[in-house]
C-alpha cells in the first residue's frame, strides 16, 4: 500500500528541513545519495513511527545515522548496503519500493532483519541504528510524553521518589 | 602555588582530599597535584539538559584507556548461572573469554571518583579486618578498629553524612550528623521482599545530604548521582574537605598535573617530576609526599619510580569489585527511576562467614540505577526493545517499572591478580601505563553465585515474576572500588606501608588511598574507610613534623 498524500509531504518536509543534500558523498549528490536518504527516513520512521505522538523522523532521529555516515566509512557502507536490501526485500515480496509501502508492511520487512543474529551484516545493521534511533529520540523531551515524565532529572528532582507514581501523560 | 610547602599530596580523592584538610586546619602548608582539572558542578554536570543520558559521567579527561588491562580468563560452562544478559540483547559477552569492557572506573579530577560515586559511607566490618587470623585468607589489618573510629566520626561530621543512628549492623559510638534520606517508593516495594525473606533491609549511610548542611541543599532524589551532582549536595571531596582545605589558607591545588616519576636521595622523595597543564616537566619538593593516587596509579607511579626496592609487594594483592546485578519488572509502575540510587542497604550477609561454605561477606541494595535503567534512552535499548508500533506500546508499558537489586562483596587477593606497568603502552608523556591483572578463582565466584541466587530470591520476593537484566563481574571486569596493592602491615616482606601509611624503608613517602586495604571488607563501599586512614595517617604526620 502507498504512502498518503500527507506522510509524502511530511517526507519532502523532512528532506528540505534537514538541508538535503545532506551529502553523504560531499560536494556533488546524486540520485543515489537521494533514495538512500528517502530509505533512511522511511526506515527511521519504522523504527519509531508516529501515532498519537511524535515519531522518529519527527525529531530528527534520522540525523544521527547520516551525521555518523558522513564520519564512518565502514558504517557508511554497511547502512546503504541494508537500505539497499531492505528496498530489495520490499519490491520482491510486495511489488513497491521499501518507501511506498505502509507502516504495518515496513514492520514486515523489517522484522526479517531483526531476528538476525548481530554477526549478521543485516543484524547488525538493525541493532546498531536502532541503538542511533533511540539514543537520539529519547533524548528529546517530545518523546516523553507518553512515558510519564516531561522533564529531564534536574533541576527540580523527584520530590515525590517517596510516593507511589502516578505517571502523567500517558 | 605555595613555594614551600611541607607536604605534596599526589591525588585529590577521598584520601588525598582528607589528608589535605586535615594537615591545612593544623597549620601545616600543603601543595596538591591533582592530574584532572576540576569540575564546576553547577555547570559541568548535564542532568538538567534533555540529552543528559546519552552519556554516563562527563569525562574531562577519559579514563578508558589510561590503564591495560591483560587478557583475562576463560569462561566455563559450570558458572553459565552468572553470565551477564539481557532481554533484549541477549549475553553480554559473547566471547568465551571474560571481557575486560567494563574498565577501572574512576574519575580523574579534583575530588577524584568521589565526583562520580552515590556517596555510600561505610564503615568497614571490624570481623572483615582479621581475615589472616580468622579464616587463613587475605592479611590482618594492623590497626583496630576502634583506632578507626575517632576518625570515622570525624569525616561523617565534615562530609555531612545522612543516616540512621540506631540502625542494625552498627558500631558507632555517636549518631550520624543527619537523619537518612527517606526511603523511595521502589525502594519500599523492594523492602517487601527482604522482609518476606526476614532480612533487615534499612536506611544506607550516604555521603549525601537529607538536610542543608555547611553552605550545601538537600538532595531532591533525581537518582543519577553517577551522572555527576549538580547541585553540591552529594559530598564529593572537592565540595567537602578540599572546599574548607583552601578555605584554611593553607592548601594549594595545582590540577593538570600529572606526576611522571618521584626521585628519592637516601631513601628520601627529593624531587616530585610532573608534567604540568602545559606539559611542561616540572619538579617540587616537600619534606613529606603522599601518595593518593588510588590502588592503580599509586603502585604504577612508585614502579615506575624504581621504589620496588623497597618492597616487593608493590601491584600485588590486587582486589576489585564483586558485584552482582539483577533487574525484573514490576507489574506495576513504580517510578523506580526516582529516588537516591542506593538508599537502602542489607547487612545480613556482610560478616565474613555470614554464608556455609563461602569464606568473606556481601551486602545488598537497590540496583535500578546501578544497572543504569532511569532513563527513557536505557529502557528503550534494553527493556522495550523491539521496533515500530510495538516498541512504542512496550516503553509505555515497562518505563517506571525496573527494579533491580546489587550484592556487592569481599574480593580476596590471588597470585593471579595484580598491578604492574607495561612498558609497550605509554601514555601522552611517555610514561608506561598501569596493566590490571585480574583472576577470579572459584573460591571468589562461589561467593558471587551466593550472591546473584540472593538477589534474584529478593526480587522473587518483592513480587517480580519476571527478569530482564542481570550483570555481574564473572564475566566482566568492572570495578570502581579497587584496593590492596600497597597493602598496610608490619613488614615489608609482605606489605608496602605500615599501619601509619608510610612507606617501609623511606623516611618521607607516605600512602593514603585504598591500595593500602589489606582486605576489601564485605562489600562496603571504601570511601569512608579511604578519608579516615587518611586522617590518621594526617595525624602521623603532623606529630612528626611537630616534634
Amino acid at each position: 500500500m502507498a504512502w498518503s498524500r500527507r506522510k509524502v509531504v511530511q517526507v519532502i518536509g523532512a528532506i528540505l528541513s534537514t538541508g538535503f543534500m545532506w551529502s553523504i558523498m560531499p560536494v556533488h549528490s546524486s540520485q543515489r545519495d537521494e533514495r538512500i536518504y528517502t530509505l533512511l527516513l522511511a526506515y527511521t520512521d519504522t523504527i519509531i513511527p508516529r501515532d498519537e505522538k511524535l515519531g522518529a523522523v519527527d525529531l530528527g532521529a534520522h540525523e544521527r545515522i547520516a551525521s555518523r555516515m558522513r564520519s564512518d566509512q565502514g558504517f557508511l557502507t554497511i547502512v546503504e548496503a541494508s537500505l539497499k536490501s531492505l528496498d530489495k526485500r520490499a519490491k520482491v515480496r510486495f511489488g513497491a519500493p521499501f518507501d511506498r509501502l505502509d507502516q504495518q508492511r515496513r514492520e514486515l520487512i523489517v522484522g526479517e532483519i531483526a531476528r538476525r543474529p548481530i554477526e549478521d551484516m543485516l543484524g547488525w545493521f538493525f541493532n546498531a541504528t536502532r541503538a542511533e534511533i533511540f539514543m537520539a529520540y529519547y533524548a528529546r523531551p517530545e518523546s516523553w510524553s507518553g512515558l510519564g515524565i516531561n522533564r529531564p532529572p534536574q533541576p527540580y528532582g523527584y520530590p515525590d521518589a517517596q510516593h507511589p507514581w502516578s505517571p502523567v501523560g500517558r | 602555588v605555595n613555594s614551600d610547602p611541607d607536604v605534596i599530596v599526589i591525588g585529590t580523592g577521598a584520601g588525598g582530599a582528607a589528608l589535605a584538610w586535615s594537615l591545612s586546619r593544623q597549620g601545616l602548608n600543603v601543595e596538591a597535584l591533582e592530574a584532572g582539572p576540576r569540575y564546576d558542578f553547577s555547570r559541568d554536570y548535564r542532568l538538567q539538559k534533555s540529552d543528559w543520558e546519552q552519556i554516563g559521567f562527563p569525562e574531562k579527561i577519559p579514563t578508558a584507556d589510561r590503564q591495560v588491562i591483560a587478557p583475562l580468563q576463560e569462561l566455563q560452562p559450570k558458572w553459565a548461572h552468572l553470565r551477564s544478559w539481557n532481554i533484549v540483547r541477549g549475553l553480554r559477552v559473547r566471547s568465551q573469554r571474560r571481557s575486560s569492557a567494563g574498565g577501572y572506573k574512576h574519575v580523574v579530577g579534583l575530588g577524584g571518583t568521589t565526583l562520580y560515586f552515590t556517596g555510600e559511607y561505610h564503615r568497614i566490618n571490624p570481623r572483615a579486618m582479621h581475615m589472616a587470623t580468622d579464616f587463613g585468607v587475605a592479611a590482618d589489618w594492623p590497626l583496630s578498629y576502634k583506632e578507626l573510629e575517632p576518625h570515622y566520626k570525624v569525616v561523617e561530621k565534615i562530609v555531612g553524612v545522612s543516616g540512621k543512628s540506631n540502625a542494625a549492623y552498627q558500631r558507632r559510638s555517636s549518631d550520624y550528623p543527619l537523619p537518612p534520606l527517606p526511603l523511595s517508593h521502589s525502594t519500599k516495594v523492594l523492602k517487601k521482599g527482604f522482609d518476606h525473606l526476614g532480612l533487615d533491609f534499612g536506611p544506607n549511610p550516604l555521603a549525601v545530604l537529607s538536610k542543608a548542611y555547611d553552605g550545601r541543599p538537600p538532595c531532591n532524589f533525581c537518582g543519577n548521582c553517577n551522572r555527576g551532582c549538580p547541585r553540591g549536595d552529594k559530598g564529593s571531596a572537592d565540595l567537602t574537605f578540599l572546599r574548607h582545605a583552601e578555605l584554611s589558607g593553607h592548601c594549594t591545588i595545582e590540577t593538570g598535573a600529572q606526576v611522571a616519576r618521584l626521585e628519592l636521595n637516601n631513601d628520601r622523595v627529593s624531587r616530585v617530576v610532573y608534567f604540568d597543564d602545559d606539559g611542561r616537566e616540572r619538579a617540587r619538593s616537600a619534606p613529606i609526599v603522599v601518595l593518593a593516587c588510588g590502588a592503580i596509579e599509586t603502585p604504577r607511579l612508585m614502579m615506575n619510580s624504581g621504589l620496588r626496592k623497597y618492597s616487593g609487594a608493590i601491584g600485588l594483592n590486587f582486589m576489585e569489585t564483586l558485584a552482582w546485578t539483577s533487574v525484573g519488572l514490576h507489574s506495576e509502575p513504580l517510578g523506580s527511576h526516582r529516588g537516591h540510587p542506593s538508599d537502602a542497604i542489607c547487612w545480613a550477609f556482610n560478616d565474613p562467614d555470614s554464608v556455609n561454605g563461602v569464606v568473606g561477606g556481601f551486602r545488598i541494595s537497590p540496583g535500578t540505577a546501578e544497572a543504569n535503567l532511569v532513563g527513557p534512552i536505557n529502557y528503550a535499548a534494553r527493556v522495550a526493545g523491539s521496533f515500530g508500533r510495538e516498541h512504542k506500546r512496550l516503553m509505555r508499558e515497562s518505563f517506571g517499572r525496573a527494579l533491580g537489586v546489587t550484592a556487592i562483596g569481599e574480593n580476596l587477593p590471588n597470585p593471579r591478580s595484580f598491578v604492574d606497568v607495561d612498558s609497550r603502552a605509554v601514555d601522552a608523556w611517555g610514561i608506561p601505563k598501569a596493566r590490571i591483572n585480574s583472576f577470579l578463582p572459584d573460591s571468589e565466584l562461589q561467593r558471587l553465585a551466593v550472591m546473584a541466587n540472593t538477589c534474584r530470591e529478593v526480587l522473587d520476593a518483592a513480587g517480580i515474576e519476571k527478569l530482564i537484566d542481570e550483570s555481574g563481574s564473572y564475566d566482566e571486569f568492572g570495578s570502581s572500588h579497587v584496593f590492596g596493592t600497597c597493602r598496610m602491615g608490619l613488614a615489608a616482606e609482605h606489605s608496602v606501608v605500615d599501619p601509619w601509611g608510610k612507606v617501609h624503608g623511606t623516611k618521607n613517602l607516605y600512602i593514603t588511598d585504598a591500595s593500602v586495604f589489606p582486605s576489601s571488607g564485605g562489600g562496603e563501599s571504601p570511601a569512608l574507610t579511604i578519608s579516615a586512614l587518611a586522617l590518621r595517617t594526617a595525624q602521623a604526620i603532623a606529630r612528626g613534623h611537630s616534634r
